[in-house]
């Protein structure tokens, strides 16, 4: 005599298995957003019909009681995420990233017993993370940094929940919730500070010395503008040194041609590292893109406005008025990207700080915003 | 909410993860439980549980130290290496293979009867196959324990514990502890993964209850889940026959309860002699059933004969109903019909197919001629393969049954006296009945020291199981008896005809036919029975073509030696025994009818989980909350007027917030009472917290009236809105 070393039942082939399930799973996709059994259902099955098969051709044994049990847990599952309120999704994500850089990103999911769930956020291309997670529906914050791989306008979302029965043998598909938009800005990079190119331009703002006028703070105004000994004069105020017409005055509009789309980010990059370069001189700072302009204002909001009108634009040649009203104009060509300034024109990648370090991130910092 | 928790708790919170894991473990546990049981089983009845119960420890102990330090491919490979070294062994040890390609053959032949319900008792070393197999799934199913994969674990436990609902050997119970054990492995390592909390504990309670109650709706489980039960088939129709009992499995003759006779012809024969037909022999016991070891094959040509002077016996049979065993008086040398037949390791026949109406077999049988044996003078020079085969006894039967069969043939001297003194006990101290109540456990000690009745498988049980006490091969036997005379050489045989007996060996002459059963009772309930049919108009309880009524007829059963008789075994035993005996502790029923019996921790254990799973449900409903708020509603607190007040008012504005709405964030209390037009009793109790609040205090006075006011409030409204 002599002895098994494996047991028929439960050891189906995968492909009968895979078979099974893409029949069940086509089903259901025709009906609906229907229950499917997971892999583990499947398996559930497999051993419930076999137990069936074995117990009508070679005796009951004690199959019954797997048959039986089997088909039950099945059935509670089954009730189970039929049963399921729709899980409401939340969503909380940063509205602003720096591409290269990643976002965090916060997802609540809740329904009615804290049913089993997977979440899976739903990325564009240009965005990636681990954005699934196996979960409870009990509101809990699911996070992950949303990491940005390109510039522009992503939506997030909306996150894929799918319910299951605490023994995992049915998914229940919710397509729920919210989306969120994250503007991915340009990288910015350090630029040499005063030589080269540019420097006509941020000479002009170290000329600033010209006291003109005390004025009350408003929104936008640097904080380097802020006069701290003649603020401490006015307890409730927050006084501003405005400067003669020579800083005040110089404004630059940075134009990006773009005509090719392969190098529209490379030319995003190289006009944003020149705007910021500027901006951080003190001038006012605008830009004009294939898409639109916007005129040059000072203050760290406009910052930002400077770089979102570098993450959207689409690449286009920027046309000759506006490349006509440009102090400045980026160009990004075949293999290159060049800076054009006063008649002349110089590669992007001279223009780099030399020591190789990035200028900081100050992209306009995270901003949070909630949207449910 | 109104629980209180008493789990795992970590500060004060219930530590959920390590519940979940601890729920996973368990389940995991149960499930390795339940195939080790069945393994422990064939342990106990065939020997090794000395050895069992350390190799399991060690097993175990092994996993949980390794679990740290090794790979999980190092672990399933360690697995594998236990489980196959484990057969080779086995196969070493079994002393008729020899390892070549027909053995090879023949171990997938094996393997195909085993998931088809060839028991592992039948294993001729199932002793030897259940330590071989015991530490590969229990090593690999601890150590992924150990690292946390429970689901993997609970995987490896129900591929084994399959293996043995495939071969019959695990029972309906074992198999419901192991599945549900499965499910909750499942569940609870999906929550443990997912970090869930109690919803996620309820949810795994309300499925494995929704199980149990599912297989217990369906019939699966026999309500009153009695200790082993085991799962032998059952005989067809709802009412058991002793000749089902008895023929439906040639593998394994399962002992019943109470019993009913079939008064049906099954055959005639035509016969020089009157013989015991028999059917088939079992060899080994497990304490409530009888099985036959070894395998069955084809034979052609001539089969056995007694080893000892025989006479030629022809019996020619007419098939009179569907019969699927071939009889034959022992011991068949020759068959001729359109049968084939197959030989079983114990020299008894099968037939290869039912047999039919009106269907004719002629057996041509050796039958050991008695009267000139010298059975008294065979010795004990037993053959090791009778030994081995023939003196097993379960490892659990109690001490007192072989203290009695001591007792019994004390002034017995040889092996033949031993079985006379036994045969002559049995049929004096017993009386027959075929309705009895199986007892549970070992059924030979139940029916020696715990029951006056019984019928012929109580007493041959008993009889082999005190032979092989004293060390004299015995083998349990199960047929028909000659049935009764149609004239000439011609014998009737009826389903109530089936009887169970006992053959004994002895040197030089082989089995010996013994009956413990009393002969007249039985013979009495069986012409009752013959009667009662024929006069309900019952057929097939004649032979159609015949005119004439058969009569009773005798077999000599024991010979020779009639003047020896058993020894006084000097105390009493029956059910009476139970006063002043100090007998080994019994959960007969007998013995404790009158008491209400505490179920077994088993089934305790089952209805605690259903019990769990109901509250769950009750929870999810709402049912508990609005019990608890029924209660806190009508017993208001006492002592501080602040509290009293606040009391008092928390249970206005339940109820206002019930039927009217709910108090928004921003509303005071005097304008929520106004807005949701409250009378004047909420309004009184509502001034008399603003007062307090404001004033910082209350009297005692104002105290109590705004808790009469709350209650009248309360006793209202209560009724159908809580």
């Amino acid at each position: 005599m002599s002895a098994p070393t494996t047991d028929a039942v439960v050891a189906a082939p995968a492909s009968v298995l895979g078979t099974a399930r893409d029949a069940l799973g086509a089903v259901s996709d025709a009906v609906g957003h229907l229950p499917r059994p997971t892999r583990r259902g499947v398996a559930v099955l497999v051993v419930v019909l076999a137990a069936t098969g074995m117990a009508l051709t070679a005796g009951r044994r004690s199959l019954d009681v797997v048959v039986v049990a089997g088909l039950a847990l099945l059935l509670a599952g089954l009730a189970g995420v039929l049963r399921v309120e729709a899980p409401t999704v939340t969503r909380t994500a940063v509205e602003f990233g720096t591409v290269g850089e990643s976002v965090p990103v916060e997802l609540g999911v809740r329904a009615p017993n804290d049913p089993v769930v997977t979440v899976r956020d739903a990325l564009p291309a240009g965005v990636t993370g681990a954005a699934a997670f196996e979960a409870v529906a009990d509101g809990r914050p699911l996070t992950y940094d949303a990491h940005l791989r390109t510039r522009g306008r992503h939506e997030l979302g909306p996150a894929v929940v799918t319910v299951h029965d605490a023994f995992g043998c049915w998914a229940r598909r919710f397509p729920a919730g919210p989306t969120a938009t994250v503007l991915a800005v340009p990288r910015t990079r350090a630029l040499h500070g005063r030589s080269g190119l540019l420097s006509g331009y941020t000479s002009v703002a170290e000329e600033r010395s010209e006291f003109e006028r005390l004025r009350e703070y408003r929104r936008g105004d640097a904080l380097r503008d802020v006069n701290w000994k003649a603020s401490a004069k006015h307890p409730s105020d927050l006084v501003v040194t405005e400067y003669g017409s020579a800083a005040s005055g110089a404004a630059v509009l940075v134009g990006v041609d773009a005509p090719d789309a392969d190098h529209a980010d490379a030319a995003a990059e190289a006009a944003a590292s020149v705007a910021v370069h500027l901006f951080e001189a003190g001038l006012a700072v605008g830009v004009v893109t294939p898409d639109g302009r916007v005129v040059p204002a000072r203050g760290e909001g406009h910052r930002r406005e400077l770089l979102a009108a570098l993450a959207r634009f689409e690449a286009a040649p920027l046309p000759a008025p506006e490349t006509e009203d440009a102090d400045v104009v980026v160009r990004a060509t075949g293999d290159a990207v060049e800076v054009l300034a006063d008649g002349s024109a110089v590669r992007f990648e001279a223009l780099l700080a030399t020591d190789g370090a990035d200028s900081p991130d100050d992209a306009g910092g995270p901003t949070r915003g909630v949207s449910a | 909410m109104t629980e209180t928790v008493s789990f795992p708790v970590v500060g004060g919170r219930v530590a959920w993860p390590d519940l979940l894991r601890g729920g996973a473990a368990v389940s995991v546990a149960v499930l390795v439980g339940s195939y080790l049981a069945v393994l422990f089983h064939v342990v106990t009845v065939v020997g090794g549980v000395a050895a069992f119960v350390p190799l399991v420890v060690a097993v175990v102990s092994l996993a949980v130290l390794l679990g740290r330090y090794v790979d999980v491919r190092v672990a399933a490979a360690l697995g594998a290496v236990m489980l196959v070294g484990g057969l080779t062994a086995y196969l070493v040890a079994v002393p008729t293979a020899t390892l070549d390609a027909g053995t090879l053959q023949q171990v997938g032949a094996d393997v195909v009867s085993l998931l088809t319900g060839f028991s592992v008792l039948q294993l001729t070393r199932a002793g030897v196959w259940a330590l071989a197999v015991t530490p590969g799934p229990t090593f690999l199913a601890t150590y992924l324990v150990v690292r946390g994969s429970y689901v993997r674990a609970a995987a490896v436990g129900a591929l084994t514990l399959g293996f043995f609902v495939l071969t019959g050997d695990s029972t309906l119970f074992g198999t419901l502890a192991g599945t549900l054990g499965a499910a909750g492995a499942l569940g609870f390592a999906t929550l443990a993964r997912r970090g869930a909390g109690r919803e996620g504990v309820e949810a795994v309670a309300i499925g494995l209850a929704f199980m149990i109650v599912a297989t217990a709706a369906a019939g699966a489980v026999p309500q009153a889940t009695g200790g082993g039960g085991g799962s032998g088939p059952t005989t067809g129709g709802a009412t058991t026959t002793l000749e089902g009992s008895l023929t439906a499995d040639e593998r394994r003759a399962e002992i019943q309860g109470p019993i009913t006779l079939s008064p049906r012809v099954r055959f005639t024969v035509q016969a020089s002699q009157p013989e015991y037909w028999r059917a088939g022999a079992y060899d080994r016991f497990t304490g409530s059933a009888w099985v036959r070891t070894g395998q069955t094959d084809p034979v052609t040509g001539t089969l056995f004969r007694p080893e000892g002077p025989s006479d030629r016996v022809v019996q020619r049979y007419r098939f009179r109903d569907t019969v699927g065993v071939l009889p034959a008086a022992a011991e068949p040398y020759r068959v001729r019909g359109d049968v084939g037949v197959l030989a079983t390791d114990q020299r008894t026949i099968r037939p290869n197919r039912t047999l039919q109406p009106d269907e004719n077999v002629t057996v041509t049988s050796y039958v050991l001629n008695r009267s000139v044996a010298h059975l008294d003078d065979a010795g004990t020079d037993y053959p090791p393969t009778i030994e081995e085969r023939y003196l097993q006894v379960p490892g659990d039967t109690p001490d007192r049954v072989g203290d009695l069969a001591d007792r019994v043939t004390a002034d017995a001297e040889t092996p033949y006296q031993t079985a006379v003194a036994i045969e002559k006990y049995l049929e004096a101290e017993k009386s027959y009945s075929l309705d009895v109540e199986r007892p549970e456990g070992n059924i030979v000690d139940g029916f020696l020291f715990e029951m006056d009745q019984g019928y012929c498988t109580y007493y041959a049980s008993s009889m082999v199981t005190m032979l092989r006490e004293e060390g004299v091969p015995a083998r349990f036997v199960v047929g028909y008896t000659q049935g009764r005379r149609l004239g000439g050489e011609e014998y009737v045989v009826r389903g109530l005809d089936s009887h169970a007996w006992v053959e004994v060996y002895f040197p030089e002459y082989g089995w010996v036919r013994f009956d413990p059963t009393p002969a007249q009772p039985r013979r009495a309930a069986e012409r009752q029975r013959i009667q009662e049919a024929r006069s309900s108009g019952a057929v097939g309880v004649d032979v159609a073509e015949r005119q004439f009524r058969d009569v009773e007829v005798n077999v000599t059963t024991t010979t020779v030696n009639e003047s020896f008789n058993y020894s006084d075994p000097g105390v009493e035993t029956g059910p009476t025994a139970g006063a002043n005996a100090t007998t080994a502790p019994s959960r007969g029923p007998i013995g404790g009818a009158d008491l209400p019996e505490l179920p077994d921790p088993e089934t305790l254990a089952v209805w605690a989980v259903v019990g769990l799973g109901a509250l769950a449900v009750l929870r999810r409903a709402g049912v508990l909350e609005r019990g608890w708020r029924a209660v806190w509603l009508r017993y208001q607190p006492d002592g501080d007027p602040d509290e009293v007040v606040e009391g008092a008012w928390s249970r206005v504005e339940y109820l206002l917030g019930r039927t009217r709405r709910h108090r928004y964030a921003d509303e005071t209390v005097s304008e929520y009472l106004h807005h949701v037009a409250a009378d004047d009793r909420a309004r009184r109790v509502g001034e008399i917290r603003e007062r307090m609040r404001h004033a910082g205090h209350v009297t005692p006075a104002l105290a109590e009236e705004a808790r009469e006011l709350a209650a009248e409030f309360v006793a209202e409204r209560a009724g159908d809105n809580v």
